[in-house]
């Protein structure tokens, strides 16, 4: 039914004349809309603009008028007029209401578009806390590669500056539907990419969704470059094009949501699917895989690992100290850590705040914990380097107990 | 201007003024005057208290207002800066290769919060705390103890009996304790703000709202402030509603009442049936934080959107208890500033109360983008149908324009701003009303620029406009409108400055509530922030002429103006019981073809020649 009603208003969609090439259409948009729904919306957004500049232009220079018209002249009193006239308030409530109803029409129409996935969309997971984002891919790796923003997205128009920290970027197939499951871990956020023209909320305990289908990068779009600056080349020694979307939260979520970003970071199809093979943990060591779910599921947005101050406690040398907490002094051994990534509020940490988000059973599985626990022990002075060969200057009275 | 010549226009006024006295004339010395203050059921006394109350909140949240903008000028960056030890040398290692550290930049707000600590900025953490507190404090000050209570509370009570020529309203001592109960609220409010204040924005959106701060009691007392607020708002709205149909002067039907009254009418029922909700909504919050029953809160099987539902039950009808007052005092200033006839008084009535029925039914517009159910497009419906009521008010008040006698007055000014700012944020309404549009759009910086449009640009101004139509009724004496003029003008710009940069940011993808953003962003949030500063200009000239008044302004005529309404009659300042005899309804209020003021020289006011076919 909804899909004969989209039909049904389908012809009072996009007039005439596309959106982009329209005057005053570039104080409104930075870009042409980065999907096709963006673009329809665009349209109608900027088909309201010119029938608004009509009536206030039109009601101004009446008001206008009347007042350099019917200045007071002292001594000459108001000419009587009359003061109804049924014809003119009758058309005046019923010409609004045709634009009133293209309005809603439309709107409803380009509401239909932007909410209903087509049925081939690739799913993923996304999962919002405060204050960063995670997808999972359908192969159930994540994007462990971030940027100091400013730098990703400012691409397009040139130099690089520096962000508030480090935020996610996440590659996804250009030309394709995408559809994202959304959950919370704590409270409301809100995902929304400004080029698609779409925001969604995402509530604890309940799913909702956002589907999009970005138009893929062409020659004109930039070329990816690796960690030294130099072109990344796919298996056939192609250049990469990409372009970068940036994500805001948009609903208020505590201290640092005005730094919850992130970047979708369109690439053609090929690459996307390399892309996250790469990532996906089998075959990898634990310490690979505790240093891919560090940077996946956004501990890094708060704990650092070069002992430097963050939101939360370092890792850096974390393990097999003691660490003072409100149940009082505790060893950071292993069922410390786990404990903490489960049931964050059994022990906090003191000097913090108790805003870690709980991790479940399903978003950090048995294999990624044991990741986690060997990546913490591998950056900790004070943990054994391996079973093998543990340092032999490690005083046995401060070995972690096990 | 002869019509302001108070030596002309006043001389009828003045000899009813020698016996009985003003209802501003001391009592005594100034112990007694105070008490006599502090315990009146003068509902005039009453409407000036609300409107130093009232002023004194706008300026606390318009100190907030300032800071959140100053904040805005520069966006939150991590630079790498080099090391300087503690004699302030540059540090060097061993190398002799610079020591480089992280500082944060742009946070003004958090480096004048480290520096009172001692510490140094060197982590965003924590940094945008006192950033959300102010936002948090400028949107619940100027919703809840400002634009809520500005008309109906303060212009509302001191005009609607002198509208309607009664004595006082229907429960004077009801009155007072509605008053009491505002200072409070606001009491707590300000309490709250003291120990630490609130980051959850006015809106209380839980889960935030119940776990944020949680070992601290800020946001039960700022909630609690918020719920004993709605009563004084409840009180009020019943006082209105009972005086309007039992005090009227003989003679006055209901279509003789002025439109004052009939906004203030259909905005009391809305708070009599509206605030109730919004009451239960935040008890039930008060008491999910404090004993964690699990009604919104998902981590105990509560439900978030059930909140959104409440809150905008509530939410949304107040938005026209914010608005109508502002219809009201717009249809008295343009017929009296034009000596015409308002253009439909029944349509201008009947959409009052037609948008305050609507109103009731249009709340999930603020959910649009909430779950993206098919019920919204019922909602954008509904919301387009409450655009054709407010649309037929600026015709109305346009066409009235037609053929009148139009003095430039400072409240004229204030009328003329007001349909220009108004129609621009009723316009900017319709993309969000359009469900593809508003998906964009929504928590975005083309709200806040839109609601500010309509809420500062429809009742704010309006409120500073009616305060300067009715100023000499109130204070018994007139302002310098040279200077008010320019005071008119500096807001009119400062305002537009302020907020039309901020549609442009939101449709390029500001969020709201954002201490930083993107440097393409920058420029227009400088642009916005020098805007405020004009804004804070021209009410500092409003406020000087308003003292310079009250201190040395010339006595006001009782009828400077020229209106027609029942309070045009009394003298200025009106005595303590309004009138000297039960005043009769002779005429309609807009009658400006076929009555002369009161207190005017028929010499001074020509009657038009009526057409033969005219009744």
């Amino acid at each position: 039914m909804i899909e004969t009603l989209g039909n049904l208003v389908n012809t009072l969609g996009p007039t005439t004349l596309a959106a982009e090439s329209q005057p005053t259409y570039s104080w409104w948009f930075r870009n042409w809309g980065s999907t096709e729904n963006a673009t329809h919306s665009d349209t109608i957004f900027m088909n309201i603009w010119w029938i608004s500049v009509a009536w206030f232009v039109f009601l101004m220079a009446l008001m206008v008028y009347f007042v350099i018209r019917y200045r007071r002249r002292p001594g000459v009193a108001a000419p009587y007029s009359a003061s109804h006239n049924t014809a003119l308030e009758v058309a005046w409530t019923v010409i609004p209401c045709f634009f009133l109803t293209y309005m809603f029409l439309a709107g409803f129409h380009g509401y239909i578009e932007k909410m209903i996935a087509p049925g081939d969309a690739i799913e993923m997971n996304l999962t919002a806390k405060k204050w960063d984002w995670t997808i999972t891919y359908p192969n159930g790796a994540s994007s462990p590669e971030r940027t100091v923003v400013g730098a990703a997205a400012k691409t397009q128009a040139g130099d690089a500056t520096p962000g508030a920290r480090p935020i996610p970027i996440f590659y996804m197939p250009g030309d394709t539907p995408v559809k994202f499951k959304m959950v919370s871990q704590d409270v409301m956020h809100s995902f929304w990419v400004p080029d698609f023209r779409i925001k969604m909320d995402i509530f604890p305990n309940r799913y909702t969704t956002y589907w999009f289908q970005a138009k893929g990068p062409d020659q004109n779009s930039l070329v990816l470059k690796d960690s030294t600056g130099k072109d990344v080349t796919t298996a056939q020694g192609e250049k990469v094009h990409y372009n970068d979307h940036y994500i805001f939260c948009a609903e208020y979520c505590g201290d640092q949501h005005s730094e919850m970003w992130g970047i979708i970071r369109v690439v053609p199809r090929a690459y996307y699917a390399a892309k996250i093979e790469e990532w996906n943990i089998e075959g990898k060591s634990p310490e690979e895989i505790g240093k891919l779910v560090y940077q996946s599921q956004g501990c890094v947005a708060c704990h650092t690992v070069d002992g430097s101050k963050g939101a939360a406690p370092t890792w850096k040398d974390l393990f097999g100290n003691t660490v003072p907490t409100n149940a009082g002094p505790t060893l950071a051994d292993e069922n410390y850590i786990r404990e903490s990534i489960y049931t964050p509020t059994a022990k906090i940490h003191e000097g913090y705040p108790s805003n870690m988000p709980v991790f479940t059973t399903a978003q950090i599985d048995e294999r990624r914990m044991q990741g986690l626990i060997a990546y913490i022990k591998s950056i900790s002075s004070k943990a054994p380097k391996s079973d093998a060969a543990a340092p032999a200057t490690t005083d046995p009275k401060d070995a972690p107990k096990k | 201007m002869t019509t302001l010549d108070s030596s002309k226009a006043g001389h009828l006024g003045d000899h009813h003024g020698h016996h009985g006295g003003s209802y501003l004339t001391p009592k005594g010395g100034w112990l007694t005057t105070v008490v006599d203050w502090a315990t009146t059921v003068d509902h005039k006394k009453i409407g000036v208290m609300y409107l130093v109350a009232v002023l004194f909140m706008f300026f606390l949240g318009g100190v907030a207002a300032l800071v959140v903008r100053t904040e805005l000028l520069t966006p939150v960056r991590t630079v790498e800066v080099q090391a300087t030890d503690a004699a302030g040398k540059l540090m060097v290692d061993a190398d002799g290769k610079p020591v480089m550290k992280s500082v944060i930049t742009g946070q003004w707000l958090g480096e004048m919060k480290a520096k009172i600590k001692g510490e140094e900025l060197t982590s965003i953490d924590g940094g945008n705390n006192w950033y959300n507190r102010a936002f948090t404090l400028h949107g619940a000050i100027m919703v809840f103890m400002v634009i809520i209570p500005s008309i109906p509370a303060s212009l509302g009570n001191f005009l609607i009996p002198l509208m309607l020529g009664a004595k006082d309203v229907a429960f004077p001592r009801l009155n007072l304790l509605s008053w009491y109960i505002y200072v409070t609220g606001s009491i707590f409010a300000v309490c709250s703000i003291i120990i630490g204040g609130v980051d959850t924005g006015w809106t209380f959106y839980t889960p935030y709202s119940t776990t944020t701060d949680a070992e601290y009691a800020n946001v039960v007392l700022m909630v609690l402030g918020a719920f004993i607020l709605g009563f004084s708002s409840i009180l009020t709205g019943l006082n209105f509603v009972v005086t309007v149909h039992k005090l009227r002067a003989p003679g006055m039907g209901w279509f003789d009442m002025p439109l004052f009254i009939w906004a203030m009418y259909s905005t009391s029922l809305i708070q009599v049936l509206a605030t109730p909700v919004i009451g239960i909504t935040l008890l039930l919050l008060i008491f999910e934080r404090m004993f964690k029953i699990g009604i919104f809160d998902p981590a105990m099987g509560g439900d978030p959107v059930l909140y959104q539902h409440f809150f905008w039950f509530y939410s949304h009808p107040v938005v026209y208890v914010m608005i109508l007052p502002a219809f009201g005092v717009i249809s008295e200033i343009i017929p009296v500033h034009s000596h015409k006839k308002i253009f439909g008084y029944r349509a201008v009535a009947f959409a009052s109360l037609g948008v305050a029925l609507v109103s009731f039914l249009v709340w999930g517009h603020h959910m649009f983008a909430s779950s993206g159910e098919l019920g919204a497009t019922v909602f954008s419906a509904l919301t387009f149908l409450v655009a054709i009521p407010t649309a037929v008010k600026v015709f109305n008040w346009i066409a009235t324009l037609y053929k009148g006698s139009i003095a430039l007055t400072t409240p004229m000014w204030y009328a003329l701003i007001f349909l220009f700012l108004f129609s621009i944020g009723g316009l900017t309404g319709l993309p969000l009303g359009t469900l593809a549009t508003d998906l964009h759009l929504h928590d975005s910086y083309y709200v806040v620029a839109h609601f500010h449009y309509v809420m500062m640009g429809g009742t704010i101004i309006t409120f500073v406009g009616g305060l300067h139509h009715w100023w000499p009724k109130m204070f018994g004496r007139m302002y310098n409108q040279f200077w008010a003029n320019i005071g008119a003008f500096t807001v009119f710009i400062g305002f537009n400055v302020t907020f039309f940069t901020q549609f442009f940011l939101g449709t390029q993808g500001m969020p709201r509530r954002y201490a930083s953003y993107i440097d393409d962003y920058q420029i227009y949030h400088v642009i916005s922030t020098v805007g405020s500063y004009i804004l804070l200009l021209g009410f500092l000239i409003h406020l000087f002429v308003f003292l310079h008044s009250l201190v040395a302004g010339r006595k006001a005529p009782a009828n400077p103006w020229g209106g027609l309404t029942l309070e045009w009659e009394a003298t200025s300042p009106p005595d303590e019981h309004n009138f000297h005899h039960e005043p009769i309804v002779r005429h309609g209020p807009y009658d400006f073809d076929t009555t002369v003021p009161p207190h005017w020289d028929p010499k001074d006011y020509p009657l038009p020649a009526r057409p033969k076919h005219a009744h």
